[in-house]
């Protein structure tokens, strides 16, 4: 310290006679990369003396130089230094610097920043746009998936436009979210889904899918405390930051990206309703089974079924309804971009479609975007930029999950001796007099009877002015807003299915959301003498967000055209909400690099929030992190084959705030109308300390590099989540039946792997090889008694998913009764459920090990690239498979062919269901049974592309300097492990799949233009 | 230049606390949709609110609104099932596990209300005096209510009064307070129908006759001296239970439907002899949730009326327009389908307490302390939907079972057959049988509900129901 001061004393006093002594002059200029990327930080020295400076934010320096000229010394860790000589006349400089290893000085966007990616002392992962860009999917978040070591993202819902869930290194809540946090150009923004309405569980929608993938320069996943720490309250799930593209400086850059696509389904080994001869076949057997003679049996069939004769065709009925509802889905995508820039501005504009068709009929998704990046340089310490986007998306699709309407699921349950088509050439209702279940017809609903529709418009823009003052300093002030408004509508039709009792209803819900954030910062950076760099960090962010919902319901309608609700003629219903929630926050950030190899950085945040209780309103969060660049020490030098090694590691605390917006406060709810009168009654008990869950997380990993040819990185990770809000159930005679409280205690910890092997690199021809994999330990740690939880049983000491479920042993062969196991022995049967009980299965939805490969390929102007995801150990429940594989408990309703052909029927030897009966009183289909869990291990082709870049010779004469013509192919090929697993393998991390639309398959081709 | 940089770094951080501590009413946000603890009980429209949140609970479909009456019946011996049931199947057949959801819903709403009931009545108020007599009104309705919540609770989770001799077997906890790690025992039957006797006769003192609503859809001071006739008949005490249907039939307030009007008055709320019932309209949005939907073809029809009941009507008896035939049903599903319920968009209201059930209160009443007056209350019933019926001329035993016999054909699929029978000792015995079990022989553990497991394990001093 005294050293220290000692130095800083003799730089004032030099400097000061220096310039009271000489003539001097200004040397300014701008330090940048290879790529034209400012490099922030780097040192400037006047060869001979110790004058010097460091580059700001925007890679710009300015220096006074003695006498007539000098030479500057440049450098920057990783990049080969430079010499320069300067004389008054030089004027604004700009110094590329050449980096010794490309990978290792990547600057890569952190929480409120960028770093060097050498520099960093956490667990950073990022993704390129390369990996984003015209992807055909409507949202960026399916390309994370196999992508990012340990990251699972699961698409929850196939549906065009449908959700993604993410998990990063595990579940880290119980009952609160464990959505990472989304930062889109520093605005930690809304996402998963907003809808109101029948969203399906929030599978449906996802308000992601405004933001134009395209659009993506990178994606960044914080996934240690070092690096999310930052974001205190909010850091605890992982945080993905999303960064658009800006522009160069350069000559402008045109881009035109075009694709037209086909979309089917993914899995092959989907189950297929019966046929006419099936069916009927079953239908008599299940009388028979019954007690009914086959003549008794016949007239049940012909009294239930009164269209035997299909209008449409003449013939017998016989409707295969599953392939009623598929199609071959069409997409496209057209993108425009422009970006380029000057010194003083730079700029990046984009406008673009992109449309998606299900392959289920009417079901669809479309986006129009906008993209405006613009910075400014105003002078030589003050840049202002600001990022403006607009999108409008447009989805149609329909309600899932159990729900009669579901046409996944009534697929397999309509009867195929029902007609699609009435004998006026309608859709057929006529069904709805003998055949339950609403008598609905997905067909029809599908195609225009019935609507499901959504549209969202987003608007985000980021505005931000950063201003440097003094010596070292930089003042920046952001102004936020993210601005969402969702529009749904829902009609049901007067004749068929559930709006056949209300003469047709129709449901419009909006919903506004409307998210500002400020955030105000001072950032430090300086070097002292060769061998020290301090950057410190200071700012003060307050954010509000604000909801609101508006409902209407209307019924009778004058008929199927008209699907608003100005045509509803009564039982009109109205409904509106608002929500609110706020942050203000405090943090700073400090680091420390020692020559070059040593690396040191703090963070602290201090949030406090309308979420938390009165009581525990504000929690301070902090992480420490260091690094270690072995590979600069002289011992692994002289290895020789140590091109880049790294050790680094970090501790901190973090917090989940996403525990909803009122929690703590003893509340009474409205909304208890009776007979036209308002009524309110006790909701929620109140507890002031509820507030924040909390999470420790420590990391350790290895970054390295050798043989010129292979990098990777390993990671250890243990993340102990606390304070977890429990719903701690309590007596139902108190008048509620759980007290929530911040109870319980988590524990994820595990190892990532992630490796990249050049294998070949010659100028005309390249492969590289890819994989990630993670290895995924979850534990509950502390609970206040272990509670069941729909399948799962919550217990401590076992995995948070494990399955808690009836044993099913199968089928008893000598008379097609159901088994189940009585205990968790496994070793006596009964064919009585009420004599069975359930016990942990020893199975779980947490998978033991995921991730990815990749492979790429180049030769001339052709390119392969593929990549694989997988998921190994995870099971899942289909509940759904309880109707559709029912034994005939539910009459009349159809199975499926695979069921079919695996009931038992006498002198069966391998029947895998129990004998058809209708009414079956038996049980074996009974829920939270093991005889619908499966080994959902799987792996799939999620991309395999094959690219051609025109030849320059071939296109110059068109002004274009590159032309990319591609065929790609997303979802080719899918393995699973479970040979009877009908359902796509791609499911909620829950495991829980009930009858949800599958993944799409696509095949596109693409051309790409630039100018 | 350092100290520049310190002075400034000082007033920024000092700027930046300033900012933080401004914060605090930044963070101070209350929800929109609801109201504090502290602040929902202060005025008369807070009582009014509260109240009526309790009969919204009462309409709810795990109570009045659907599986409080549809339960008992299926469990009974008027209904049959239709291949295609699906909920409440297991009561039907008996098969139901303790972890059944119909039995944890309909004990958590009951329990919900009872806490709801609690805080009105327990909150501590200064209310003017100009509004003293509408707040003494809520009070009242408040009691009553109370009262008829735990009569509901404990003739659904617990066996009848005179299951054993003193009633000293498992009846519910008593709650009459909030406290959140509240753990409570069962209390005896006994003791528990001490407790609603003495809410309903707290509350009949409270009570004006004039219903807050204006309809029968809230109670009013007659409405509960009905209830309490009900409670006091199934408490075996038929002394009280006749003087309190008499005073509801003497205060001339309620008339009986006549013949010609009986039926349509089945189409509509508040016929002229509703004396208390749960209002359904279009804004409950009660689609596929109602009782009704239950039974008619438009609805889930999951349920029909066996022949056991059907054929108990005499020709010409207006009742039988209850049931109407189906020509989709075939072989012991034929002919009928139930029609009590005929709205198809579900808003039928559910009748909790009409004068017909009250002349059949008093009639047994009388009936069992060989009063053969009863056989007058008999044939007011009787006669109403069969003006030519004989009237009534059994005595003793006789008179006992023709009581019952015309409450069963005048009662059914109002919730209330099970515990007639279980009151009477006598098995459920069906004799056009649709369901794997036929006959179910009195004393059974099963006709009461099973304590939900949620119940039993949140609570260690919650005693389960034997058989489950």
């Amino acid at each position: 310290m005294k050293n220290f001061t000692r130095f800083v004393l003799a730089t004032g006093i030099l400097l000061l006679f220096v310039q009271w002594s000489f003539a001097q002059f200004t040397v300014t200029g701008k330090v940048v990369d290879d790529g034209d990327e400012p490099l922030i930080g780097a040192s400037i020295l006047l060869q001979g003396t110790e004058t010097g400076t460091t580059t700001d934010i925007d890679g710009d320096f300015s220096l006074d130089v003695p006498g007539q000229s000098g030479i500057l010394i440049i450098s920057y860790l990783g990049f080969e230094s430079q010499e320069m000589q300067v004389t008054p006349s030089s004027g604004n400089l700009i110094i590329t610097l050449s980096d010794q290893s490309t990978l290792l000085n990547e600057v890569v966007v952190t929480g409120y920043g960028s770093q060097r990616k050498g520099a960093i002392t956490g667990a950073v992962s990022e993704l390129k746009t390369d990996k984003i860009e015209q992807v055909p999917m409507a949202s960026f978040e399916g390309a994370l998936q196999g992508n990012v070591a340990g990251l699972q993202a699961n698409g929850i819902d196939g549906t065009p436009g449908g959700n993604t869930q993410i998990r990063i290194r595990g579940i880290g809540s119980i009952t609160a979210s464990s959505e990472p946090l989304y930062v889109i150009d520093g605005i930690i923004a809304q996402s998963g889904s907003l809808l109101s309405l029948n969203d399906n569980g929030g599978r449906s929608g996802n308000v992601m899918a405004g933001i134009n993938p395209n659009d993506i320069e990178s994606v960044t996943v914080l996934k240690d405390a070092s690096s999310m720490a930052i974001y205190g309250s909010r850091g605890a799930n992982g945080v993905i930051l999303i960064t658009t593209k800006s522009g160069q400086t350069g000559r402008a850059k045109i881009e035109l990206k075009t694709q037209v696509g086909l979309n089917t389904i993914a899995s092959s080994k989907l189950l297929k309703p019966l046929n006419r001869e099936q069916y009927t076949q079953l239908f008599l057997e299940g009388y028979i089974n019954g007690g009914d003679t086959p003549e008794e049996a016949q007239a049940n069939l012909e009294n239930r079924f009164s269209q035997l004769t299909d209008p449409a065709t003449g013939r017998p009925t016989d409707t295969d309804w599953l392939d009623a509802i598929t199609q071959t889905g069409m997409n496209h995508s057209y993108d425009l971009s422009a970006s380029g820039g000057t010194n003083a501005v730079k700029y990046f504009f984009s406008g673009a479609y992109f449309d998606q068709e299900s392959h289920i009929i009417g079901s669809d998704f479309d986006r129009l975007s906008g993209r405006m990046n613009l910075s400014v340089n105003a002078n030589e310490n003050i840049t202002i930029s600001n990022r403006l986007s607009v999108s409008n998306t447009n989805q149609n699709g329909f309600v899932d999950g159990s729900a009669w309407a579901n046409p996944l699921y009534n697929a397999f349950l309509l009867s195929p001796l029902i007609p699609i088509t009435d004998d006026a050439g309608l859709y057929n209702s006529d069904h709805k007099n003998y055949f339950p279940m609403g008598g609905n017809n997905p067909v029809g609903a599908l195609s225009g009877d019935d609507l499901r529709n959504t549209t969202q418009l987003r608007l985000m823009d980021n505005f931000s002015v950063s201003i440097n003052f003094l010596k070292d300093f930089t003042f920046k002030s952001s102004w936020n807003i993210d601005v969402i408004q969702i529009d749904e509508s829902q009609y049901k039709n007067r004749r068929y299915g559930d709006g056949r009792n209300s003469g047709g209803y129709i449901q419009e819900y909006t919903t506004l959301d409307k998210n500002w954030l400020g955030t105000q910062s001072v950032s430090y950076n300086t070097n002292f003498g060769s061998n020290h760099n301090f950057g410190a960090f200071i700012a003060y962010e307050a954010q509000e967000n604000s909801r609101k919902t508006t409902y209407g319901y209307g019924e009778e309608f004058p008929n199927d055209k008209l699907k608003t609700l100005a045509s509803a003629a009564a039982a009109y219903e109205a409904s509106a909400t608002r929500t609110i929630y706020s942050f203000a926050s405090i943090f700073s950030k400090v680091n420390y690099v020692y020559a070059g190899k040593y690396y040191l950085d703090a963070t602290f945040r201090r949030d406090g929030s309308s979420r938390f209780g009165a009581d525990k309103r504000w929690g301070n969060f902090y992480s420490v992190g260091l690094a270690w660049s072995l590979g600069d020490e002289e011992f692994i030098r002289n290895l020789g084959f140590v091109d880049y090694l790294k050790f680094r590691s970090s501790y901190g605390i973090t917090g989940n705030a996403a525990i909803g917006n009122f929690p703590s406060k003893g509340l009474y709810g409205y909304g208890r109308d009776y007979d036209g009168t308002p009524g309110g009654e006790p909701s929620q008990i109140a507890n002031p300390d509820l507030t924040w869950e909390s999470q420790k997380n420590f990391n350790v990993g290895l970054d390295f590099n050798v043989f010129k040819r292979v990098s990777g990185t390993v990671e250890y990770f243990n993340r102990i989540s606390s304070d977890l809000i429990l719903d701690v159930p309590i007596s139902f005679t108190t008048g509620f039946d759980v007290l929530t409280q911040n109870f319980g205690e988590m524990e994820n910890k595990g190892v990532e792997l992630s490796m990249n092997f050049g294998i070949v690199e010659t100028p005309d021809f390249t492969l590289d090889i890819g994989f990630n994999t993670t290895f995924l330990k979850n534990k509950l740690t502390k609970l206040n008694e272990a509670y069941v939880d729909g399948t799962k049983r919550r217990e401590e000491g076992l995995d948070f998913q494990s399955y808690y479920l009836f044993g099913w042993a199968g089928v008893d062969q000598s008379n097609g009764d159901p088994l189940f196991y009585t205990n968790d022995d496994e070793n006596t049967t009964t064919n009585d459920i009420g004599d069975a009980e359930r016990y942990l299965v020893g199975k779980s939805a947490t998978p033991d090990n995921f991730g990815g490969m990749n492979l790429l390929l180049t030769f001339k102007g052709i390119s392969l690239s593929s990549q694989f995801a997988y998921s190994s150990g995870n099971w899942l429940y289909e509940p759904n498979l309880r109707f559709i594989h029912g034994d005939g408990r539910l009459t009349p309703r159809s199975t499926s062919v695979w069921g079919f052909e695996n009931r038992w029927v006498p002198g069966s030897t391998d029947a895998k269901l129990p004998q058809h009966v209708w009414g079956d009183t038996k049980g074996g289909q009974n829920s939270n049974n093991s005889r619908y869990l499966y080994d959902g291990t799987y792996l799939r082709l999620r991309n395999l592309t094959i690219s051609y870049n025109l030849p320059t010779s071939l296109i110059s004469k068109a002004n274009l300097s590159s032309v990319r013509a591609y065929v790609r192919g997303t979802n080719l090929l899918t393995f699973t492990k479970d040979k009877d697993l009908f359902i796509d393998p791609e499911q909620a991390i829950n495991g829980i799949a009930n009858s949800l639309t599958p993944a799409i398959k696509s095949f596109t081709f693409g051309l790409d233009f630039a100018f | 230049m350092r100290n520049i940089q310190s002075k400034n770094l000082f007033l920024l951080v000092i700027l930046s606390l300033m900012a933080v501590s401004c914060a605090e009413d930044f963070l101070e946000l209350s929800p929109q949709q609801s109201v504090a603890n502290e602040e929902a009980l202060l005025v008369l429209d807070d009582f009014n609110s509260s109240v009526t949140a309790v009969y919204n609970g009462l309409s709810d479909a795990d109570y009045y609104g659907r599986y409080f009456v549809l339960v008992p019946d299926v469990m009974s011996d008027d209904v049959k099932q239709h291949p295609s049931a699906n909920r409440a199947k297991d009561y039907a057949e008996y098969t139901a596990r303790i972890g059944d959801g119909i039995a944890e819903e309909m004990w958590q709403e009951m329990w919900e209300e009872i806490n709801n009931l609690n805080s009105i009545i327990n909150a501590q108020v200064d209310i003017p005096a100009s509004v003293q007599d509408d707040y003494n009104h809520i009070i009242g309705e408040a009691l009553v209510l109370r009262g008829l919540v735990y009569f509901d609770m404990v003739r659904m989770f617990a066996q009848h009064y005179s299951f054993t001799a003193d009633a000293s077997h498992l009846g519910v906890p008593i709650v009459l307070e909030f406290d959140q790690l509240n753990e409570p025992p069962r209390t005896s039957v006994k003791a528990v129908y001490d407790q609603i006797i003495s809410d309903m006769t707290s509350g009949i003192n409270q009570i004006t006759d004039d219903p807050r609503s204006g309809s029968t859809a809230t109670l009013s001071k007659t409405a509960a001296k009905a209830l309490l006739a009900r409670v006091y008949l199934y408490k075996d005490d038929l002394g009280n239970a006749e003087s309190m249907a008499t005073e509801v039939i003497n205060s001339s307030k309620y008339t009986l439907e006549d013949n010609a009007n009986y039926l349509d008055s089945w189409s509509s709320g508040y016929s002229s002899e509703s004396i208390f019932e749960i209002s359904m309209t279009a804004s409950d949005n009660r689609g596929s949730d109602a009782l009704g939907r239950m039974y008619v073809v438009e609805g889930y029809g999951d349920y029909l009326p066996s022949n056991d009941i059907v054929s108990l009507y005499d020709e010409g008896d207006v009742r039988l327009g209850w049931f109407i035939e189906d020509e989709f049903l075939d072989g012991d599903y034929a002919p009928f389908r139930m029609n009590k319920y005929p709205s198809a968009a579900g808003d039928d209201n559910t009748r909790v307490m009409r004068l017909s059930e009250v002349y059949l209160i008093r009639a047994e009443a009388r009936a069992r302390q060989n009063n053969n007056d009863a056989q007058g209350d008999v044939d007011i019933i009787r006669q109403r939907a069969l003006p030519s019926a004989p009237a009534v001329t059994a005595t003793g035993q006789d008179l006992i079972d023709e009581v019952m016999l015309e409450k069963r054909k005048e009662m059914c699929f109002e919730g209330q057959r099970l515990w007639d029978l279980m009151r009477h000792k006598r098995d459920i015995v069906r004799t056009q049988c649709t369901s794997s079990i036929c006959t179910i022989t009195y004393p059974s553990d099963r006709v009461v509900l099973p304590i939900p497991e949620a119940e039993l394990d949140a609570n260690p001093n919650m005693q389960p129901n034997p058989g489950y």
